[in-house]
């Protein structure tokens, strides 16, 4: 009851509100009528009673207003009395407010975009049921400082069943098959072999056929297989008759028993699913090789299963010393586990540098407040001497940069929708996980809601508190608009220079992106990209498998080589372990004659197996002994090209040809290799700057299963894939090639990152110098405006026009270099940041070539926004400025 | 000597008090405290109408328009029984902070 009166009472307060103010009237009115009637009882005159009862009654409008207050409902009437009233303001100022939005929309637009890629990536949970509860468990070296390992199948078991605190735990190992069947050509896809209660842990049901039960992961159970939807879609044309078909997995028979749900690919990027089933090796508790996927209880929290696990490894550890000593166990949330510490650097980084674009923008539109406010100190005092508050006046100015920012904060999302879709649609072919989905959700909003209102009072506040600070009696008596002549000139000032130094920051970032970029493109100029055709073989040469014996496999390369050679438009074929620029695995090596400083740490090289034919296909020249020939890397003849870097490292002042190194692999050495050339330097890995100096051997020597056909064409390397694919294929029906593109589409393929995250920073810088430059020239120019008197002044007793332009730069261009010293320590701190992330080709923490590049576009471009309102100043006629006011 | 004042709080209870005896007008709750207090206490309306409005929005007390004595259309107040409540509450709060404060007078 009590509820309802109120809601009435609130309601009735908020919709009748001229019976309300009726009803106090009339209720004061009596009470001064009766004060009145006891004057004159008292002996006054009826004057005389009527003005003593208004003396001692106080302001009747006082008191009324105070009455009203009371009520719950005043906010409500004085917000939409503000609202009313900034919406007229924001109307009649058109421009202006045009300018403030725009300025916003960009800062929060830009914001929100990247706030939303943060989400996708680093905050949003699977989307299954419960999916914040998702974690993973893995295997912990306690002893080899915290190393993750993956988990046996015997200690899986033990966690699933002596766990406490999960629903359940699943594992999955995650592996490459081929997946043939005798209608389709062969391909290569992601397959997670899993326990059989994975989907069920996941919430997540076939939308074709049935679910894994636990009769499928039994030992010798028979072979099923459940399809992703893009290769039920892709390669069986959706046909729903697919199901209780068999196909080949790695060449052994499989059922198809269902499909899943589109868009499904856990946990990262697989297509194919199988049970496991364990056999003798699985069962085998050194053989680690699972991920563990769990979901914890509702309201359980993650310490809590991190000690429950742990408490099971000690146990595990104490029972099997063999295979389980100093092995621990740590749970880790499923973002954690799959977002690195670069993922995590890059997109904080990312979150930092829209902040800044942000605060740029706010301090942009609080200087145009603060501009604006001396214009409307007139109207301010005139509502103060009329009885407002200054807290009232503070209120109203604060609702009016609110609606300003929420305004902006609409075009804003505008803008944000159209660049998470751009950024989608770049990022769509870099491997991310599918269940990063760039897409905004509720977090986005409450974020994006929260950074509009707040920027709005961020850049509202203290040119609101200033404008408020009002002296009455100067105020209105002064009628010329200079005198607020220094009012805020120092806070302005300090506002341009933070702009000013944050941009820098953001420029340095840029800069640094950039010239990675560059530098990578400018990598290895000798090799003929554009005119060269890649594709990856994986021969199955493991135990058992076709290509086991080596000996087969060369014949393979061999047959293929002179297959490919033969094909029109192709002039040279080669194989090699990885293309030039594409990275290299690294090798243990001892160099002969020269004693290990540190018998526990030897050498290193890159290495590239390669057929003869690689070094003069990819014009690396040769610059001492000879390259390769055909009988090189026989038995007895083994023998490598080293690189100069290599050759200058290990021999120096001497030549490298003839001497003799080996690999030391697990500890133990390899055969002998004879150095018989030195070719030039090759950067073999853009990603890592630390990468030991490359050197290649005979593919005779080491017919690895792994391997990338390297071909040199006369035509558009891009017709190749068919006939290339037909060649394999005429040697080997169940052999996939992947990998199929030209030289120069890999190479950017593997630069994917600098590109993207370049142009977003460029994005930024540009946004932020815009901002900052428009926010130095609109100051200089405001305050060039306001001195016109002056300035006429001056010309008028024979002040030069340089003298004039000199007299307002040397305002700006300080403001400035101020900016710019203080910016470049920050910036200096950026690159340091960036550069440690290990993302960035070749980055150096201070660069000059970029920290001079930034200095001086930022004084180019700053410098010309205030030497367009001195050169203004320049021309103005005397007369007309000492006529202005 | 100066006019006392009204020690803050206290002239919700005193306006509780004075209506428990019925409804009365905001004029006649201004006399009645000051005829009851022998002329010491004097009620700015200033402070009276906010205190009315804030306890009719709370639900303490309830307006009526009505007849004056005289004839006039007046609003009167009266006690609800969140009201009555209210004010024994006030009250016994009241009375233990007189006691306290006597007794730091009287012994210290």
């Amino acid at each position: 009851m009590k509820l309802v009166r109120k809601t009435r009472f609130w309601l009735g307060g908020l919709f009748s509100r001229g019976r309300f103010n009726a009803e106090m009237e009339d209720e004061l009115q009596m009470h001064l009528e009766l004060r009145t009637e006891k004057n004159i009882a008292a002996g006054l005159s009826p004057q005389e009673a009527h003005y003593a009862a208004l003396r001692d009654f106080g302001g009747v409008d006082q008191i009324k207003e105070r009455a009203r207050d009371q009520r719950n409902v005043a906010w409500v009437e004085h917000l939409l009395r503000d609202l009313r009233f900034a919406v007229r303001m924001i109307c009649a100022h058109r421009w202006f407010s045009t300018a403030v939005i725009v300025t916003l929309a960009l800062g929060i637009g830009i914001n929100t975009t990247v706030f939303t890629l943060v989400n996708a990536v680093l905050l949003k949970p699977l989307p299954i049921p419960g999916g914040e509860r998702l974690v993973t468990v893995a295997g912990q070296n306690l002893k080899k400082t915290g190393d993750s390992t993956r988990i046996s199948y015997p200690d899986f078991r033990e966690f699933r069943t002596q766990n406490r605190t999960f629903e359940g735990i699943e594992s999955a190992r995650l592996e490459r098959a081929i997946l043939s069947d005798g209608h389709n050509l062969p391909e290569r896809r992601e397959i997670g072999l899993v326990s059989a209660g994975m989907f069920s842990l996941l919430r997540t049901p076939p939308v074709l056929g049935r679910d894994f039960t636990v009769a499928d992961d039994r030992p010798g159970a028979e072979a099923v297989v459940l399809l992703g939807y893009s290769v039920w879609k892709g390669r069986y044309g959706s046909a729903p008759g697919v199901i209780g078909s068999i196909v080949r997995i790695n060449g052994a028979p499989a059922t198809i028993i269902g499909v899943m749900p589109q868009g499904f690919e856990f946990p990262k990027y697989q297509e194919l699913w199988m049970p496991i089933c364990p056999t003798e090796q699985i069962e085998s508790r050194a053989n680690r090789d699972l991920w563990l996927f769990g979901l914890l209880k509702p309201s359980t929290s993650i310490d809590a299963a991190r000690a429950d696990i742990s408490v099971i490894a000690a146990r595990l550890a104490a029972k099997f010393p063999e295979t389980n000593k100093d092995l621990g166990a740590i749970v880790r949330t499923f973002q954690d586990t799959y977002n690195g510490e670069q993922v995590r650097s890059i997109f904080f980084i990312m979150l930092c540098a829209v902040g800044f674009v942000l605060l740029i923008a706010c301090a942009n539109v609080a200087n145009m407040m603060l501009g604006r406010s001396i214009g409307r100190a007139r109207e301010l005092s005139v509502r103060a001497a009329l009885g407002a508050s200054r807290w009232q006046l503070v209120r109203q100015l604060l609702v009016e940069s609110v609606l300003l920012s929420c305004l902006g904060g609409l075009l804003g999302l505008a803008l944000a929708t159209f660049g998470v879709h751009a950024f989608d649609l770049a990022a769509h072919d870099t491997g991310k996980p599918y269940w990063i989905v760039f897409n905004m959700d509720l977090t986005v909003f409450c974020y994006f809601a929260a950074i509009s209102i707040a920027s709005g009072v961020l850049f509202g506040l203290v040119p609101a508190l200033r404008a408020s600070r009002i002296d009455l009696n100067t105020a209105l008596k002064d009628d010329t608009p200079t005198s607020g002549r220094h009012r805020g000139g120092r806070l302005t000032a300090a506002l341009v220079v933070v702009q000013l130094a944050l941009t820098i920051v953001l420029l340095a970032g840029a800069g640094m992106m950039m010239r990675s970029f560059l530098a990578v493109q400018a990598v290895n100029p000798f090799v003929p990209a554009g005119s060269i055709f890649t594709a990856q073989l994986q021969l199955p040469a493991g135990k058992g498998e076709r290509y086991a014996d080596s000996a087969r496999r060369l014949q393979f390369y061999g047959k293929l080589m002179a297959l490919l050679e033969a094909l029109p438009g192709v002039t040279q074929a080669a194989v090699a372990s990885s293309p030039p620029g594409l990275g290299a695995g690294s090798r243990q090596i001892e160099i002969e004659g020269r004693r290990n400083p540190n018998s526990k740490q030897w050498q290193r090289a890159s290495l590239v197996v390669q057929s003869a034919g690689y070094l003069p296909l990819i014009r690396l020249p040769v610059l001492a002994g000879r390259g390769f020939s055909e009988a090189d890397g026989d038995t007895g003849r083994e023998a490598a090209v080293v690189t100069h870097a290599f050759a200058a490292k290990y021999y120096p002042n001497q030549s490298a040809v003839g001497k003799r190194f080996r690999f030391i692999e697990n500890d133990k050495p390899g055969v002998w290799m004879t150095v018989i050339g030195v070719c030039a330097d090759i950067v073999q890995d853009t990603t890592d700057p630390d990468a030991p100096p490359p050197i290649y051997i005979s593919y005779r020597q080491d017919p690895g299963g792994w391997m990338s056909l390297i071909l040199r064409c006369s035509s558009d390397p891009a017709e190749l894939a068919g006939p290339v694919r037909a060649a394999v294929q005429s040697l080997d029906q169940d052999l996939p090639l992947d990998g199929v593109s030209t030289l120069t589409a890999a190479l950017r393929h593997q630069q994917w990152f600098l590109s993207i995250f370049g142009t977003l920073f460029l994005i930024f810088a540009a946004a932020g110098l815009v901002m900052a430059s428009v926010g130095i020239y609109a100051v200089v120019a405001q305050v060039t405006a306001r001195r016109t008197r002056e300035i006429g002044i001056r010309i008028a007793l024979g002040a030069t026009a340089s003298g004039v332009e000199r007299l307002v730069l040397s305002r700006g261009l300080t403001q400035l270099l101020v900016g710019l010293l203080l910016g470049l320590s920050g910036a200096v701190g950026t690159m340091k940041l960036l550069a440690s992330t290990g993302l960035l080709y070749r980055a150096s923490s201070n660069d000059p070539v970029v920290l001079a590049g930034i200095s001086a576009l930022l004084v180019t471009v700053g410098g010309f926004a205030c030497w367009l309102p001195a050169r203004r100043a320049a021309k103005v006629d005397p007369m007309v400025a000492l006529r202005c006011e | 000597m100066a006019k006392p004042e009204l020690l803050s709080g206290t002239l919700d209870l005193l306006v509780l008090q004075v209506l428990n005896g019925g409804p009365l007008h905001g004029f006649a709750i201004a006399e009645r405290i000051h005829a009851l207090s022998q002329d010491v206490l004097i009620v700015e309306e200033g402070s009276l109408y906010p205190s009315l409005y804030r306890m009719e929005e709370k639900g303490w007390i309830e307006p009526e328009w009505g007849q004056s004595d005289k004839g006039r259309r007046a609003k009167f107040y009266s006690l609800t029984k969140d009201g009555r409540k209210q004010l024994t509450a006030e009250r016994q709060a009241w009375d233990r902070i007189a006691l306290a404060i006597g007794d730091v007078l009287k012994n210290a």
